[in-house]
């Protein structure tokens, strides 16, 4: 057997005498080469999985929303120049006839004889649609939620009547991914909203469609979307549309980048990716810096030896290989460690995601490109650490190395030119203000630590409020109302009492007006929904962005931040509301102040005011109820003029779910940002202790007690850690400033800065990590045998 | 007159791999306040696991010291550096001064620990470094260096002062005026002192000497006429 060269030898003891500091730098390169080798393959697998079923399903390249289209305009839509496909179908929303106490929206989307060309549907179980006045398909995500099944007799109520249908068959669609009732939803609730597919003469009965279709979907032509080979882009060809179908009440124009299950299964993509991409970097980075710390220490530990084996002709190459050897294989060893947790990782969270968005596919077969790449990534980043600690190994002379070490260069420190402040400090305070400024690059990269753990804490810290304001405190505070019904057609505003008298117990019902409109200033344009509201109203509380209470007076709207943004408006500025169906109804306004809002782009105006500009003077299209009958839905639901309603009411379950995967994540968030600020401090902390183990044992032998000495590296820890957590609230708020520009979007607006909670909540955590680092270092000051290292002068 | 020091019958010996080392195998001596004590001998012959002994660094197997009349064997650790902290003042071969800290920080350093020091420009102009007070050890040579641990030692206002090869790494000039400097000590403030050595010429300043050879005293002898250092030569 071949026995290991002593370079090796000696290598392979030097890194048992230091387990500790090998394993957290082990550890942090496991972690990040794991999350490199899950999350990034993770995520291009659901996005090529969703974009191949796209394909195969003809995902429609956009949307359009009309309010009664002639199947004969969609053949002049067809000859536009770019579009290679349309159809029109019927789409109604309806509720489904439940127990009481349940309910349950459906949208009924009609599909033409031999099923839908644009996106086409993919049948889960059952069959087609045989019995075009019977059969229905159901979307699979409601069907499981309710247990139903191919065969069962289901019922919808449209209009105050009742329609008994049959379920052919049970099926997916590319179109709802991810599957929710509206933006405000956020979270999809299976059970409560689905969609139904019937055949176009089902459709054409149900009240309320007068037989005509209201949605219009289009394919491009290859290249439109993407802008290349073709002269004509995407705006111009859906002007082209809007043109044609505006005559018919255009409602809404909708592009594939828009369409909401597309764009949240996108930003659950990119959020994927960008994860796995940045936090593994992050980590592997500090893995790096720890190595480079610690092969410089060995060096200069090492001194003697190098000396020594430089003397018996070793060569510099010979003994920096030596050094970069324990780097490189830190880089293997956490590398292989990382790629096979990250393995499993990736394969549990590929299941998790393919299951919540019902995306058909292969399973997740990891690239050997991600593997490699993460494998290489550590290795060259690990090697250069290693290089760059090892640099000094080229100034040691051998004749030099053996003789004692020159004292290290000492300065005078900035703080001693101060005289107020300097001579106040007792000299122990002045010795530790001295230590931290000794070696300014170890102290820095311990600042760096504790400002990017108490950051990344104060980020993950924030997190439960943003999802908090955004899911439940839309409803218990903003939205109070328990049920939003809408109207087959306009109403007076003083008929909109008369459903509480449907209603048991004490109810109120305050009407609104709510619509898409385009809105613009100067050539800026947007579509958005426009929402009248009752002065005061008790229903839906506004707030601007100092979270006070705000109302748009008459003359003037009211605009979320993302709609402000994309519009370029500040508050006094003018822009023009002008209906998609008809030009007539156009008005000006000016922007009256911006709500806090984070999901949704809206505007507001005064409910009688927008009456008068965009409706009719006194109508409402829709109310909001607040209720204490269980049963309101159903009374709700008989009364003929309502087309719909939903409820604000019972979603709990969903919020639940979302608050348990918010957990889940938090607690990831806390126990990666511990292991950082653990790792770097006691790693930082342990070369710190070894470096200065002559001047420490110098102070025991003195008679300074082991609980002085530790209290003054405790004390110096503690100072750089101030500065850290200094560093570190403005690093916390650059990065959730960074994520409210981020994730910010047309659907939602982050509001992410820190709370006084978060910070404090943080910050506790923070000082758990470090303790958790001081207890750990505090052994190696027990330990510390201060005869050896004062005999032993190359300590 | 009643011993500073005492040493009975001390016992030494620890592992090293699997051959016992037999570092002192007996040692009985005393000290007197004032006294300025040069131990002897060649490498290996347990006269630094003596001294460890006597200041509370190291622990005898068997024997006992005895300081002012307390028993320092079978102290606890924290006995142990309450005693070193209050009654020894350490010099060592290679200085061990704090290179972060200038001349006068080392020695303030000693004063914060202790509970009767000396004033520090005092113990500085001693040892001839006012001028040099502010500078950091990697501005100093050799010897100032060591004037400089020797200051910090004496600052603490110990009852002894040991030292462990003091001269080992000066050259002779600087060598002589640190044992110049040590001697000053030990009549001026009456500081008991020890010094260890290999340097048999260094024998002849000490008023009394204590030879040792392979971990036992073989000479103790009183030098009624001890030499001034700048008279020895090596």
């Amino acid at each position: 057997m071949r026995t290991m060269n002593k370079l090796d030898v000696m290598l392979w003891r030097m890194v048992t005498r230091s387990k500790g500091q090998a394993a957290a730098v082990l550890v942090v390169i496991a972690l990040g080469v794991s999350l490199f080798t899950a999350l990034a393959p993770v995520g291009q697998h659901l996005e090529d999985s969703t974009l191949e079923y796209y394909l195969e399903q003809s995902f429609a390249d956009a949307g359009f929303y009309v309010e009664h289209l002639p199947a004969s305009v969609i053949d002049d839509v067809r000859s536009i120049e770019g579009v290679r496909q349309v159809e029109g179908r019927i789409s109604v929303e309806l509720s489904l006839v439940t127990e009481p106490g349940d309910r349950a929206n459906v949208r009924l989307l009609s599909v033409p004889g031999g099923g839908p060309s644009i996106n086409r549907l993919l049948l889960r179980e059952g069959r087609l649609i045989r019995d075009p006045d019977k059969d229905v398909l159901v979307i699979a995500q409601f069907a499981d939620a309710r247990g139903i099944r191919p065969g069962d007799e289901i019922a919808v109520r449209a209009g105050g009547h009742r329609i008994d249908l049959v379920v052919a068959g049970i099926v997916r669609s590319p179109e709802f991914i991810y599957l929710i009732e509206d933006i405000r939803s956020m979270m999809p609730a299976g059970e409560r909203y689905g969609i139904l597919y019937a055949d176009e003469r089902l459709a054409a009965l149900l009240p309320g469609t007068e037989g005509a279709y209201n949605e219009a979907l289009v394919l491009y032509e290859n290249g439109i979307a993407t802008g290349a080979g073709s002269e004509k882009n995407e705006e111009a060809v859906i002007e082209e549309i809007e043109n044609i179908l505006r005559p018919y009440g255009l409602r809404a124009t909708v592009p594939r980048a828009d369409q909401i299950s597309h764009a949240l299964v996108n930003e659950e993509v990119e959020g994927v990716k960008s994860m796995g991409g940045s936090v593994s970097v992050l980590f592997l980075f500090v893995a790096a810096a720890m190595i480079a710390m610690m092969v410089s220490r060995m060096v200069k530990k090492d001194r003697v030896s190098i000396g020594v084996l430089k003397a018996l002709g070793y060569s510099d190459r010979a003994i920096l290989v030596h050094y970069i050897k324990y780097a490189a294989a830190s880089g293997l060893i956490g590398g292989l460690a990382g790629i096979a947790f990250g393995y499993g990782l990736a394969l549990a969270l590929n299941d998790v995601l393919m299951e919540f968005f019902e995306i058909p596919g292969s399973g997740l077969n990891i690239d050997l490109s991600y593997i490699a790449g993460g494998l290489l990534l550590s290795c060259a980043l690990c090697t250069a650490a290693g290089l760059y600690g090892a640099r000094g190994i080229q100034r040691i002379a051998p004749a030099v190395s053996m003789q004692p070490e020159a004292p290290r260069e000492g300065r005078h420190i900035l703080a001693e030119h101060l005289p107020v402040v300097w001579k106040r400090l007792r000299f122990s305070q002045k010795l530790v203000v001295k230590n931290v400024f000794r070696n300014k690059k170890r102290s820095a990269f311990v600042m760096a630590g504790v400002a990017l753990t108490f950051a990344l804490l104060l980020f993950t810290t924030t997190l439960p409020g943003v999802v908090d304001e955004m899911l439940i405190k839309q409803y218990e505070e903003h939205r109070t109302m328990d049920y939003e019904v809408r109207f087959s057609a306009p109403v007076a505003s003083y008929a909109v009492a008369d459903l509480t008298g449907e209603l048991a117990g004490r109810s109120r019902a305050e009407g609104r007006i709510e619509d898409v409109f385009e809105l613009s200033a100067g050539h800026r344009r947007k579509t958005a929904t426009v929402t009248g509201l009752a002065s005061p109203s008790a229903m839906v509380h506004l707030q601007d962005l100092d979270q006070r209470p705000v109302a748009a007076k008459p003359g003037q709207v009211l605009l979320s931040q993302n709609l402000a943004d994309a519009l370029r408006v500040v508050p006094g500025d003018r822009l023009s509301v002008r209906s998609l169906a008809s030009d007539e109804r156009e008005t000006t306004l000016v922007v009256g102040g911006i709500v806090r809002q984070m999901l949704g782009i809206n505007a507001y105006m005064d409910l009688e005011d927008m009456g008068e500009r965009l409706l009719e003077r006194g109508a409402v299209n829709g109310a909001y109820i607040g209720t204490g009958d269980p049963d309101a839905v159903q009374a709700l639901q008989e009364i003929e003029r309502v087309s719909s309603v939903s409820s604000s009411g019972d979603m709990g379950a969903m919020f639940g779910e979302y608050m348990r995967l918010t957990r889940v994540m938090i607690t990831a968030m806390v126990i990666l940002s511990g292991i950082l600020g653990f790792a770097i401090v006691y790693s930082a902390t342990v070369i710190s202790i070894g470096e200065r183990k002559t001047e420490l044992s110098s102070l025991r032998v003195m008679g300074f007690y082991k609980d002085e000495i530790f209290g003054m590296i405790l004390a110096e820890t503690v100072l750089i850690s101030a500065a850290g957590f200094a560093a570190g609230v403005p690093l916390g708020r650059m990065m959730t400033a960074y994520s409210e520009k981020a994730f910010s979007t047309d659907m939602y607006t982050l509001y992410m800065a820190p709370t006084p909670s978060a910070v404090f909540y943080s910050a506790v955590l923070t000082l758990l990590f470090l303790a958790a680092a001081g207890i750990a270092t505090y052994g190696r000051i027990r330990r510390l045998d201060f005869l050896q290292a004062l005999k032993d002068r190359i300590s | 007159m009643t011993a500073l020091l005492e040493a009975r019958n001390l016992k030494k010996s620890y592992w090293r791999g699997e051959v016992e080392v037999r570092a002192l195998v007996h040692a009985d001596f005393s000290l007197e306040q004032g006294d300025f004590v040069v131990i002897l001998g060649p490498s290996g012959s347990g006269k630094s696991t003596l001294l460890n002994i006597l200041g509370g660094m190291d622990t005898p197997d068997s024997g006992e010291v005895i300081m002012a009349g307390q028993m320092v064997t079978g102290m606890n650790e924290r006995e142990l550096t309450e005693y070193r902290r209050t009654s020894i003042g350490f010099v060592f071969q290679y200085y061990n001064i704090m290179p972060s800290l200038t001349a006068k920080e080392n020695v303030e350093l000693a004063r914060e620990i202790a509970d009767d020091p000396l004033d520090v420009d005092e113990v500085l102009a001693a040892v001839g470094l006012t001028d040099r007070a502010d500078h950091f050890p990697s501005q100093m040579s050799g010897g100032e260096q060591q004037r400089v641990a020797i200051a910090r030692a004496v600052a603490k206002n110990p009852d002894i002062l040991m030292c462990d090869e003091p001269t080992g790494a000066l050259d002779y000039e600087t060598g002589v005026s640190i044992l110049a400097l040590l001697c000053d000590i030990n009549k001026r403030l009456d500081k008991t002192v020890i010094v260890i050595t290999h340097n048999v010429a260094i024998a002849d300043i000490g008023d009394r000497v204590l030879r040792m050879r392979s971990g036992e005293i073989v000479e103790d002898r009183i030098n009624p006429d001890p030499l001034s250092p700048v008279d020895i030569t090596w």
